[in-house]
C-alpha cells in the first residue's frame, strides 16, 4: 500500500541498501584478495622469486581507500579493512619492507582519512605506521608522513587528559 | 639498543590515556623481530666493508 502512494521513496530506499550491501561484499571480497597476496607475497620471498601479489592488487586498494561514498565502510570497526591494510604494510617474513609503491599510496590514502580512535584500536594500523617510524629502511618522505600520523592519531588520546586538568 | 616506546611524556598522562596509546602504537616488541633483522643486516654490512 505504502509503496503505491510513494513509489519512488520507497525505491530510493531499496536502492540504497542494495548498493551498501554491494560495497560491503565488494570489500569483503577485496579483503580476501588481499590476505591471500600477503600470503603469496611471504611464500615468494621464501623461494626467492619476486613478490609482486600485493603490488598487482594496490591500485584496487587504493581506490577503495580513496573513494569518498565508501569512507563509511572502509573506517567501519566491523568491517575492519584498516586491517588488511595493515597486513599490507608489514615488513615481509624476511624483515624486507613491501615496495616503495605500496608504502607510498597506502601512506597517502591513510593521511587523508579521517581515522577516529575506534578504528585505530581495530585496525591495529598504528603499529605497523609507529614501526615505520623506528625503521631505517623506509624513505625519508614515507618517514615523514608515519610520524605525521602518529603524532594525528596520538593528539585526541593526549588531549583527553589535559581536558581532565583544567 | 633502540628506545622501544614512543617519545611521549607520560607526566601527568592517566592510565586511561597510557593504556589507549598502547593498544594503538604498541609497546615496540609487535615488530621487534624486523628491526632485529635490519639491525643483523646492518652488522654483517659493516664487517663485509
Amino acid at each position: 500500500d505504502n509503496a503505491l502512494k510513494n513509489p519512488s521513496k520507497r525505491r530510493r530506499k531499496k536502492d540504497e541498501i542494495d548498493l551498501e550491501d554491494e560495497l560491503d561484499n565488494h570489500i569483503a571480497r577485496l579483503i580476501v584478495a588481499m590476505e591471500h597476496a600477503c600470503e603469496a607475497d611471504n611464500e615468494a620471498r621464501l623461494k626467492g622469486v619476486a613478490a609482486t601479489n600485493k603490488l598487482k592488487l594496490l591500485p584496487k586498494v587504493t581506490a577503495m581507500l580513496n573513494r569518498t561514498a565508501a569512507q563509511d565502510s572502509v573506517l567501519d570497526p566491523d568491517t575492519n579493512f584498516l586491517r588488511s591494510v595493515k597486513f599490507f604494510l608489514e615488513p615481509l617474513n624476511d624483515g624486507s619492507l613491501p615496495a616503495y609503491n605500496i608504502q607510498r599510496d597506502l601512506f597517502t590514502a591513510l593521511a587523508a582519512l579521517p581515522i577516529n580512535k575506534e578504528v585505530l584500536l581495530s585496525s591495529g594500523i598504528g603499529k605497523v605506521v609507529f614501526f615505520y617510524t623506528r625503521s631505517k629502511r623506509p624513505e625519508a618522505s614515507i618517514k615523514r608522513i608515519a610520524e605525521r600520523l602518529v603524532g594525528e592519531w596520538s593528539r585526541p588520546i593526549l588531549k583527553r587528559t589535559d581536558d581532565y586538568k583544567k | 639498543p633502540r628506545d622501544k616506546g614512543l617519545a611521549v611524556d607520560a607526566t601527568g598522562l592517566d592510565k586511561d590515556a597510557l593504556d589507549d596509546m598502547e593498544n594503538i602504537f604498541g609497546n615496540g616488541d609487535e615488530y621487534g623481530w624486523a628491526l632485529d633483522l635490519e639491525e643483523d643486516e646492518e652488522a654483517q654490512e659493516r664487517e663485509e666493508q
